[in-house]
This record gives C-alpha cells, sequence and structure tokens, in this order.
C-alpha cells in the first residue's frame, strides 16, 4: 500500500506511456501498409479485387478491435500455434488500422477526377507510375484530415491491447490505482498523458493541411 | 509493396518469437539455474504490490525472499494479475506461484498446492451506522464485489436472486464503490481494512459479517513430486522458526492463524 506518487509511480506510468506510442506506432506503420494495398485493391478497377478488399474492410470496420485482438491472441494459440502478444497486437492492430486507412485512403483516391487518369491514360503513363506521381500525392493531401482523426482514434484504441497483457498507460493507471486506492488522481493524470499525445498530433494534421494546400488556404 | 509487407510481418514474427523459459522441475534444476522465478501479484497490498520505489514488497515477496534464501539461489519476482497468474505457471513462466491464491477445489484441479502460508476471511463491509447483522439484512441494499472473486461467489450464492449485487472489475474499484457511496456494504477480504485506513484514516467503515476463511498455499504445476515436497518442509520450518510470524505481523499486523491440518477438496502433497 502506498498512499503517495513519486518518481518510481511517474517512471511507471513514463513507462506505460512508451508502450502506448509503440503500440500507435506499430499499428500505423503496419496499417499503413495494408491500408495503401486495400485502397489500392479497392480503386483498381478490378471487380473481383474490388470485393475482395470491400469484405475485408467490412469485416474488420464491422468488429470490435477488442474482439480482434482477443481472436488473434486466444482464437489462434488454439488451435495449437504459439502467437507472442507482440504476433498478436501487431497483426490485430493491422487488421484494424488497414481497413480503416484503406477506406479512408479509397475516399481519396477516387475524389482525384477522373480525367486525370483518363488524361495519364492517353499519354501512355502507365500504373505505377500514373499512381506514384499523378494520383497519390493529391489523394493525400485529401486525406489527411480523416487519417490524423484515425490515428488519435488508434491512440486510444490501443488500450484494448491491456486484455492480452500489455501493461500500456491505461493498464497502468488501473495498476497504480489499485495500489494506491487513489483511482480519480491516478485515471487524472492517465487522461492528461493521453491528451499530451493527441492533442499535437490534431495540431500537426492541421499544420500538414496548410502545407500541403497552400493555394485553398489564401 | 506486399514483398515489404510480407517482409516486416516476418521481422515481427522473428522479434516476437521470444524463447519460453522452460521451467525447472525439480529442487536441483532451480539450484542449478541459480535463479527461483515467483509470481506474485502486483497489485494487491499488502501482499504483493508495487512499492513506492516500485519494485515487487509484500508478505507474498517476502516469502518468496526466504525461499530463495533456504534453496541458495537468487529470486526473480514476476508480477502478473489475478487472471493471468495460472496460466503462467501452467506454461512454465514461473516456478512457482507466491499469488494470493486461495485454495478452493476447482483450482486444485490445474495446480498443485502446497500446505497454506497465508489466510484472510472473507467478510462484508460497510458504514457502522448500516445494520447488518446476518446476510438477509443485506437483500435490500446495494452491494459491490470484485467480479469472480470468493466474496462474489459467497455473497451471490447467500442472497435472493433479486439482491442489488454490483460487480467491479477489481477491488480498488470497490472500495472507491463503498467509499463514494455508491455501493453500501461490499464483499471484502480481511486486508481491505488495512488498505482503506491507510487512505483514509478516519473512515467510518467497519467488518460486518464473516463469510468464510480463505487459505493460500504456493501453488505449481501438478506433479512436481520434489519440488511440492520441498516446499511442504520449507513451510513447517518457517512457521515454527517463527519467520512467517514475523512477516504477518510486518504485512498484515496480526498473528498467524490457526492453519487447518486439511482444506476440503485441496490436497497438500502430489497424489
Amino acid at each position: 500500500m502506498i498512499t503517495t506518487l513519486g518518481p518510481a509511480q511517474f517512471l511507471l506510468l513514463a513507462q506505460g506511456l512508451a508502450w502506448t506510442l509503440a503500440l500507435s506506432a506499430i499499428g500505423f506503420a503496419l496499417g499503413g501498409l495494408g491500408g495503401l494495398v486495400i485502397a489500392l485493391a479497392r480503386s483498381s478497377g478490378l471487380k473481383w479485387l474490388e470485393g475482395l478488399a470491400a469484405f475485408f474492410i467490412e469485416v474488420f470496420r464491422g468488429t470490435p478491435l477488442l474482439l480482434q485482438l482477443f481472436i488473434v491472441y486466444y482464437g489462434v494459440g488454439l488451435l495449437d500455434l504459439s502467437v507472442s502478444p507482440w504476433m498478436a497486437v501487431s497483426i490485430a492492430l493491422m487488421l484494424h488500422a488497414s481497413a480503416f486507412l484503406g477506406e479512408i485512403w479509397r475516399g481519396s483516391i477516387e475524389a482525384i477526377p477522373a480525367g486525370q487518369t483518363e488524361a495519364a491514360l492517353a499519354l501512355g503513363i502507365h500504373y505505377a507510375t500514373r499512381m506514384r506521381y499523378i494520383i497519390l500525392p493529391q489523394a493525400l493531401k485529401i486525406s489527411v484530415p480523416a487519417t490524423i482523426g484515425f490515428l488519435v482514434q488508434l491512440v486510444k484504441g490501443t488500450s484494448l491491447a491491456a486484455i492480452i497483457g500489455f501493461t500500456e498507460l491505461s493498464r497502468t493507471g488501473t495498476l497504480l490505482s489499485n495500489i494506491t486506492y487513489r483511482p480519480l488522481l491516478i485515471f487524472g493524470i492517465v487522461g492528461l498523458a493521453y491528451f499530451a499525445v493527441c492533442w499535437p498530433l490534431s495540431r500537426l494534421g492541421r499544420a500538414m493541411e496548410r502545407r500541403l494546400t497552400p493555394a485553398a488556404r489564401t | 509493396m506486399s514483398k515489404l509487407l510480407r517482409r516486416s510481418v516476418l521481422t515481427l514474427a522473428l522479434l516476437g518469437l521470444g524463447v519460453a523459459a522452460a521451467s525447472a522441475q525439480t529442487v536441483d534444476e532451480i539450484k542449478k539455474r541459480g535463479v527461483v522465478r515467483i509470481g506474485v501479484l502486483s497489485e494487491l497490498p499488502p501482499w504483493g504490490f508495487l512499492d513506492a520505489s516500485g519494485n515487487l514488497a509484500g508478505y507474498d515477496v517476502d516469502v518468496g525472499k526466504l525461499i530463495a534464501e533456504k534453496l541458495g539461489v537468487k529470486p526473480e519476482f514476476v508480477g502478473m494479475t489475478v487472471a493471468a497468474r495460472i496460466a503462467q505457471v501452467m506454461t512454465g513462466k514461473v516456478d512457482m506461484l507466491l499469488a494470493t491464491m486461495g485454495m478452493y477445489p476447482d483450482r486444485a484441479k490445474v495446480v498443485q498446492f502446497t500446505e497454506p502460508y497465508a489466510g484472510l476471511k472473507i467478510i462484508m463491509l460497510a458504514k457502522k451506522s448500516q445494520k447488518i447483522e446476518k446476510l438477509e439484512d443485506a437483500a435490500n441494499l446495494r452491494i459491490g464485489v470484485t467480479r469472480g472473486s470468493a466474496q462474489d461467489t459467497a455473497i451471490t450464492a447467500g442472497l435472493p436472486k433479486t439482491a442489488d449485487i454490483r460487480r467491479f472489475d477489481d477491488d480498488s474499484a470497490a472500495i472507491q464503490g463503498l467509499i463514494t457511496g455508491q455501493v453500501d456494504a461490499i464483499g471484502a477480504n480481511t486486508t481491505y481494512m488495512i488498505n482503506i485506513n491507510k487512505v483514509m484514516p478516519n473512515n467510518d467503515f467497519e467488518p460486518k459479517l464473516t463469510f468464510n476463511e480463505q487459505w493460500m498455499g504456493v501453488a505449481t504445476k501438478p506433479g512436481q513430486k520434489q519440488l511440492n515436497e520441498w516446499l511442504n518442509g520449507f513451510i513447517d520450518e518457517i512457521k515454527a522458526n517463527g519467520q512467517l510470524e514475523a512477516i504477518s505481523q510486518k504485512w498484515i499486523g496480526q498473528p498467524l492463524p490457526q492453519f487447518p491440518a486439511s482444506v476440503p477438496g485441496v490436497p497438500y502433497t502430489v497424489q
């Protein structure tokens, strides 16, 4: 039993915050890769591929992240395959983020006027070049607000990783509140820590938007 | 792109494949390794918790230190949650649990207990002014319990289905419910009062009913005969030489209870 918060308790909270940031980074990096694949598949023009990507999006956007984490960690474990918590959390966050980012980015890609694709085709510019140099740079600008919005959600969503044993920020809060019996104080601090991460992200998003679309802001 | 994706997943897979430490089957193997891995709770004061300096401390940890001393090895304490403790010992992440684990028949089917080294009482706590002399007096009150705890079982079994039993995720949430008046009484154990008195020295809560006594033993994987025998011998020894009494006084502020010769449905030795 301890009744006051000292350096050791703040160190624990800092470690929890580090886990939260690491989980968010993994989710965003892997989800970004997966999301790009999904977005490209979803706007590829190939019926079967679009259908497949749409199915993937609906499944992982329509089920809770908590459930996905649970199934990947415990469900796969039942098949006699050993999944480490890191592996499980990486897979689940990737699937979750891929679905959301894929759909956000599909929207952005499709928002680019079809005339640009037609013009590129007329000039004989093929798919990879067209996407890389014409469509995606413009789509990126459009997608920034929604992407940042999702990233903020993802940071908070990583608290669910506690169910497979990660002592991230929220879990650290529970632990300290069990030791000190001061939940309001502890969760107040935890809330502030989340805010301290998410608020700069929102600011960054706004700054990026402004930088990427100077013309529209004048 | 998909190649990159595959490569990153593969890299993560390799990172994730931590080598699972094989648990020692015998006392000799622990001695040879030079380290005994002991699972304790990290958030249940005064039994096992992270103290002010962030180290694991408590009744269970002190008993664990004596085990290591007696074995002549270094203790390595692994903090864990109530929910994860059985999985941790069954998968060999730790050699034994000193995790405030009550000796109940359903658990004894899964793990091997030793004889008890600690005990507490499952009770009901409420304000002094609240009249509760028998469980039926609480039938119309809002009662908080920690979900799935021994007190949850006792109170749920003793009250009619219409009773307003509110289940909280952990002890501190249940206690907070009592302090803030969201519930009138809580199912508790005897060590709650020690903690509440520390946080709120002038509270007016008192124990009302006693449901049952709970005994805690050291839990190992089943079938580890040598380790179980060694531990039983060790517990007899620290009970006899006063070391366990000192630990009880230090953390609980009470003398050791009269330990039972047997707990129904929970064998102390490997059958």
